[in-house]
């Protein structure tokens, strides 16, 4: 080790006094065990082990807690303060940017003592902190009277009524200086095998203390951080939903009143002008007529899917038989008279979710099934439920168009389509709203086909 | 000097095409014989209250066609000041508008309307929708007696 560099760094004249010197610099990974000569201090030594272990529990509970790091050092001081029952001990702590140390935790150093040293150099010879911060081992002056490392401070600390002090550097598990643990004497002292085990013991709980705090003081401050940057966000999502709010608002005004004059106006040249346009041109009328009234569907379907994403969802079982029922009912209603359709609804089991989307999901998929299989001559829609993976899954099945598997991942993309406008009219928005109220269930849809031979439309929500 | 009117219907409406439309499908299915057309919600008010410098109303109108979003006083407010006032109150007020935003729609009933419309895009269910609720309030519905 380094003790005779650490000694060959004394001037010549302090070699004079070396016989007087009982400072020693030990390196601090030294081993301090040694086994025990005698009973009385194998009973001596159990006694501290059991004093050690209550305190350490004390003060692991204190970590445990949100207690601050300067009482947990107290405690430490305390707690080796009562192992060795004539110290005195502190700690002082390093501030890198200045590279000075300063109080941290002396409970039993008078406040002269403490304030005096509070910010002293980091340095060869500075006292036994100063010191071991500076040379990251431990120093031990065993007499403050004759040492040099003393020789400024020397009065300071007679009038604390110390007279050897040991230093233990507190370094963290990087290696980086934290600070100083020391033990005084009111005499003159050489440590022991025992006191430089606890020494060592000290500074290494000193150690885990200050970093536990310190990094829950990193955790709570990254935790504030991010509570802010969510308040935050919230805020701007929110103002951006009002935005979007308004946006859809007068989308939903005012982009249907044109249309509705280019429908109306049109119409009322059909009407007044009827003798004067050829068929061609009634023809081209009814085309601008169509396409505003296909531009309104758009409109609206836009509408409701940047509505249902937002809306707040309302939890309720669901009789999903009876949804089914009724939304059948309801649309067979709307269907030309002609279109002749079995309806096969099986047991469905009940769910969970909000019932004007799932009632709207279920719209979606039926009249899907209705205008699908409209040049279907015998129409079937099949609808059953099955559990499975821990949800039910729903299943519409027609024997309509169909569709190319090959295009199956359109199928829920918003503004795709997989049929011509002029076979099958509609905006390519319906499945896609489907798609955005089952996922906001936590479901999943699915979809079977092959072209001309019908769909089975799937959905999962969960098990009531 | 004012110029006595005495319209059946008060149409409130800010596009002309729309009150083009509206005024085509009641006169279409021979609802009405008088309609007043103004423009926004300020001169409505003007005009149902004699606040302002035009001709004013004389006698209540059988119906009020309101739009909902109309310049500088929308249809919302109209409708608060008629369903306050002792002398309009029991006047039909008609919401027709293309919004079918469901706020606007409490609000309106809220205040006191007496039916909200949707207006649609298509001309022959705008026609129908219009034909009706005349047919409805102008034909059907049978008013309170004027108390003077």
């Amino acid at each position: 080790m380094n003790t005779s560099e650490s000694y060959s760094t004394l001037s010549a004249n302090e070699k004079l006094q070396q016989s007087h010197k009982r400072g020693v610099i030990y390196s601090s990974d030294s081993d301090p065990s040694h086994p025990a000569e005698s009973n009385s201090i194998d009973i001596i030594e159990r006694d501290l082990l059991r004093i050690r272990e209550r305190n350490r529990a004390l003060i692991l509970e204190e970590l445990a807690r949100d207690v601050d790091i300067f009482t947990i050092m107290r405690s430490i001081v305390r707690s080796i303060e009562e192992e060795d029952a004539a110290s005195i001990c502190t700690i002082l702590l390093y501030d890198k940017v200045t590279n000075t140390l300063g109080t941290g935790a002396a409970p039993n150093m008078p406040d002269f003592y403490n304030d005096a040293i509070d910010g002293i150099s980091v340095g060869d010879g500075i006292g036994s902190c100063g010191s071991a911060a500076f040379s990251k081992k431990l120093v031990c002056v065993d007499n403050i009277g004759t040492h040099p490392y003393w020789a400024a401070f020397k009065e300071l600390a007679f009038r604390a009524g110390v007279q050897s002090c040991w230093s233990q550097p507190i370094l963290s598990s990087t290696g980086d200086m934290v600070g100083t643990f020391a033990i005084y004497h009111r005499e003159p002292r050489t440590p022991k095998d025992v006191d430089l085990e606890r020494i060592a013991y000290a500074a290494r709980f000193a150690n885990l203390a200050i970093e536990n705090r310190r990094i829950r003081a990193e955790i709570l401050e990254h935790k504030n951080h991010l509570e802010q940057l969510v308040a935050e966000r919230t805020e701007a999502l929110s103002h951006a939903n009002e935005e979007l709010e308004a946006f859809s608002y007068s989308v939903s005004h005012d982009l249907r009143a044109p249309l509705r004059a280019i429908a109306g106006f049109s119409n009322i040249m059909l009407e007044d002008y009827a003798d004067k346009l050829d068929e061609d041109g009634q023809k081209t009328l009814n085309t601008i007529v169509n396409n505003a009234l296909r531009m309104g569907m758009l409109i609206d379907d836009i509408l409701s899917f940047s509505k249902l994403s937002r809306a707040e969802k309302v939890n309720s079982t669901l009789d999903m038989k009876a949804i089914f029922k009724n939304v059948f009912d309801e649309l067979l209603r709307q269907e030309p008279a002609g279109h002749k359709v079995v309806f096969e609804l099986g047991e469905l089991a009940p769910s969970i979710g909000d019932q004007a989307m799932i009632t709207q999901v279920v719209t979606n998929f039926i009249s899907n099934a209705l205008k699908y299989s409209r040049n279907t001559p015998e129409t079937k829609i099949i609808v059953s439920s099955k559990i499975a993976h821990g949800s039910v899954i729903y299943a519409v099945k027609d024997n309509g168009a169909g569709f190319d598997e090959k295009y199956k991942n359109k199928l829920f993309k918003i503004f795709s389509r997989l049929h011509n406008d002029r076979d099958f009219e509609g905006t390519g928005i319906g499945l896609s709203i489907v798609k955005k109220v089952i996922e906001r269930h936590g479901g999943v849809v699915s979809a079977e086909g092959a072209l001309g031979q019908g769909a089975t439309f799937s959905f999962s929500l969960p098990i009531v | 000097m004012n110029i006595k009117e005495y319209p059946e219907v008060l149409l409130v409406e800010d596009r002309e095409e729309d009150a083009v439309l509206t005024i085509r499908a009641l006169k279409k299915y021979n609802l009405i014989n008088d309609i007043k057309w103004l423009e926004d919600g300020q001169h409505a008010l003007d005009y149902l209250f004699g606040t302002g410098p035009e001709k004013v109303l004389q006698a209540i109108p059988k119906l009020i066609l309101l739009d909902l979003k109309l310049p500088r006083v929308n249809g919302l407010e109209v409708l608060e000041q008629i369903k306050a006032s002792e002398g309009l109150k029991s006047t039909p007020v008609i919401m027709m508008t293309s919004s079918k935003e469901d706020v606007d729609i409490k609000k309106a009933y809220e205040l006191g309307v007496n039916s909200y419309i949707v207006k649609p895009i298509d001309f022959m269910n705008f026609a129908d929708a219009v034909k009706q609720l005349g047919m409805y309030w102008l034909m059907l519905n049978q008013p309170p007696k004027p108390t003077q």
